[in-house]
């Protein structure tokens, strides 16, 4: 069963040339991109910088409209209208996200509990006396305990942050998380930790995602399916033991390759 | 097993207990507050006023609009501590009450300003675009009246009471603050924790004023308290015109416009309703400073 569906989907960002000028220059983000997400997949997406990763990921939440070409998630418009101005409640309550940075993705004045809650609560999937085992349910999940349930974001080390962003992804019960690079900003050695966190998640609940990542190497180990970007088009969907066919693959494929027999296998092996 | 388990139990409750008492009283902030000189004197100042307004008519030693012509122009003594004004009445009371009108003024007046300015400020920085550019526009235009005689030219259509003044000098000193807002809201707007809240949900209204909001409380707190000092300057300066608050009602500023009538033979009349107006102004500018200085986060004070 496809979860998410996308048809030729493009965004542009225009950006004023000058102050007085009325000439505006366009950045296509994202070109002319179809893609379609199966039930249980974990979906890879590679690319350099400035490819349209990211970009391509916020307009799958609905984050961003789309300057034309369609989302469906579950069979259904996320955009409910022609003018594209409201969001299908659907997604909101089926999709999540994780975010890259933990420290920007926390609000600074809210407690763990309170960061937990408010998904539940704003979905309607517990009453006021239930929250509390709720929350703890979910610190455990993520392999934190109930001592966490009062602190502050800047009190939590960058490994425990993502652990409470992770378990916010979950709050509501979604079936489809985006992880937008949800280990670059991690020290090395909690990396490992927080993708096999990641993995069994997806186990439990039978998640799909798009995982999001510069890592080629580590979107090859864990992800069913490769998608590669440049320049904003999807440029290759592959397998992770396929031999890449575009040049533009190969490229990339090369450039790990270099970097990991020269630094060694022991970085391959913490997802270098 | 049983005994483990309470003992966690225990620890969690006095967990709990700590941090509730530490996010009303935010302990590290208030420890700051006492100790940085600028803000323990201004704070002293401030609450000293305070308790004097509150407790006017318990601390005056004499009724202040009552007059008595067997006294007049009394220099300072021990019966009238600050001297008696042209109709025999005591400075030292009138004082006293003026205080409750400068606080009401300064408090209220900002209280407008900060709120009007708050939500205009947030709205802008939030939605940018066009919306952003009207309210800016709005504010800059708002920026280019004199606000003396803009307040002047108002309180000549209106009757001088002390409430039209608060809200005139409340609608007319907001500028500041929804420019601060602003800015705050533009930085928080794009960071990762709005974008949390969005895609599991959460409208725009919560996201403004649940999520951001409470991250652009501490430069809206400075500038509130510094601007406390400038209304109350404001009053002072309506009321000295005679436009601000009518006599007999005391306050600071009419005290000073009496006493210009005698400045030659009875200084008192002038200097003390002067040092009162220099003194709390003082105090919330020290304040504001010292706060201001506190929550800088490019100072490391913690």
């Amino acid at each position: 069963m496809t979860i998410i569906e996308v048809n030729s989907l493009n965004k542009t960002y225009s950006i004023k040339k000058g102050f007085f000028s009325t000439k505006k220059r366009l950045i296509h983000a994202v070109k002319g991109v179809s893609l379609s997400i199966n039930e249980g997949e974990i979906m890879g997406l590679v690319g350099e910088s400035g490819s349209g990763k990211s970009t391509l990921g916020r307009l799958m939440l609905g984050l961003e409209r789309p300057t034309s070409g369609e989302i469906f998630f579950k069979g259904s418009y996320i955009w409910q209208d022609r003018g594209k101005r409201r969001i299908a409640p659907l997604i909101r309550k089926g999709a999540q996200m994780i975010f890259q940075d933990p420290s920007s993705s926390l609000n600074p004045k809210k407690t763990v509990f309170a960061t937990l809650k408010e998904p539940i609560m704003l979905h309607g999937l517990s009453d006021k006396k239930g929250i509390k085992d709720k929350v703890v349910e979910l610190l455990n999940e993520v392999g934190l305990d109930a001592s966490f349930l009062h602190r502050y974001p800047h009190e939590l080390s960058g490994g425990q942050k993502q652990r409470i962003g992770i378990a916010r992804a979950l709050s509501n019960r979604p079936s489809f998380i985006v992880c937008d690079e949800p280990t670059s900003a991690l020290d090395v050695s909690i990396q490992a930790q927080i993708i096999n966190l990641i993995l069994d998640l997806k186990e439990k609940y039978n998640l799909t995602l798009l995982f999001i990542s510069h890592a080629l190497s580590l979107v090859n180990f864990i992800s069913t399916r490769v998608a590669v970007m440049f320049r904003g088009e999807l440029v290759e969907i592959m397998r992770p033991d396929e031999t890449p066919s575009h040049p533009y693959t190969r490229l990339l494929m090369d450039a790990v390759k270099t970097r990991v027999s020269r630094i060694g296998n022991c970085m391959e092996q913490q997802y270098i | 097993m049983l005994f483990r388990n309470r003992s966690t139990n225990i620890a969690l409750y006095y967990g709990h207990l700590k941090n509730s008492i530490l996010k009303i009283t935010n302990m590290r902030h208030v420890k700051h507050i006492l100790t940085h000189p600028f803000c323990a004197f201004g704070l002293s100042l401030v609450a000293f006023l305070a308790i004097i307004a509150i407790f006017a008519p318990f601390i005056s030693p004499y009724n202040p609009n009552e007059i008595n012509t067997y006294h007049i122009l009394e220099p300072p003594s021990m019966a009238h501590l600050f001297g008696t004004d042209a109709l025999g009445r005591d400075v030292l009371s009138r004082l006293i009450y003026g205080t409750r009108i400068s606080l009401l003024v300064g408090i209220v007046a900002v209280g407008i300003a900060t709120l009007t300015g708050t939500i205009l400020g947030a709205i802008a920085g939030f939605y940018g675009g066009v919306i952003d550019a009207l309210i800016m526009r709005f504010v800059d235009v708002m920026l280019c009246f004199p606000t003396i005689f803009l307040i002047m030219a108002v309180i000549a259509f209106l009757e001088p009471s002390i409430w039209n003044i608060m809200i005139v000098i409340g609608l007319t000193s907001w500028m500041g603050v929804c420019r601060l807002v602003r800015a705050e809201f533009m930085s928080l707007r794009s960071r990762d924790f709005v974008l949390a809240a969005r895609v599991y949900g959460a409208g725009s209204l919560r996201i403004v004023f649940l999520h951001i909001l409470p991250n652009a409380v501490t430069p809206v707190l400075v500038s509130a308290t510094l601007g406390i000092g400038s209304a109350i300057l404001t009053e002072s300066a309506l009321s000295f015109l005679g436009i601000g608050v009518q006599p007999p009602t005391p306050s600071w500023g009419n005290m000073l416009t009496a006493g210009k009538d005698n400045m030659e033979i009875a200084w008192w009349l002038s200097v003390f309703p002067g040092l009162a107006i220099l003194f709390t102004v003082l105090a919330y500018n020290m304040l504001g400073e010292g706060l201001r200085d506190i929550f800088d986060p490019k100072k490391s004070n913690s």
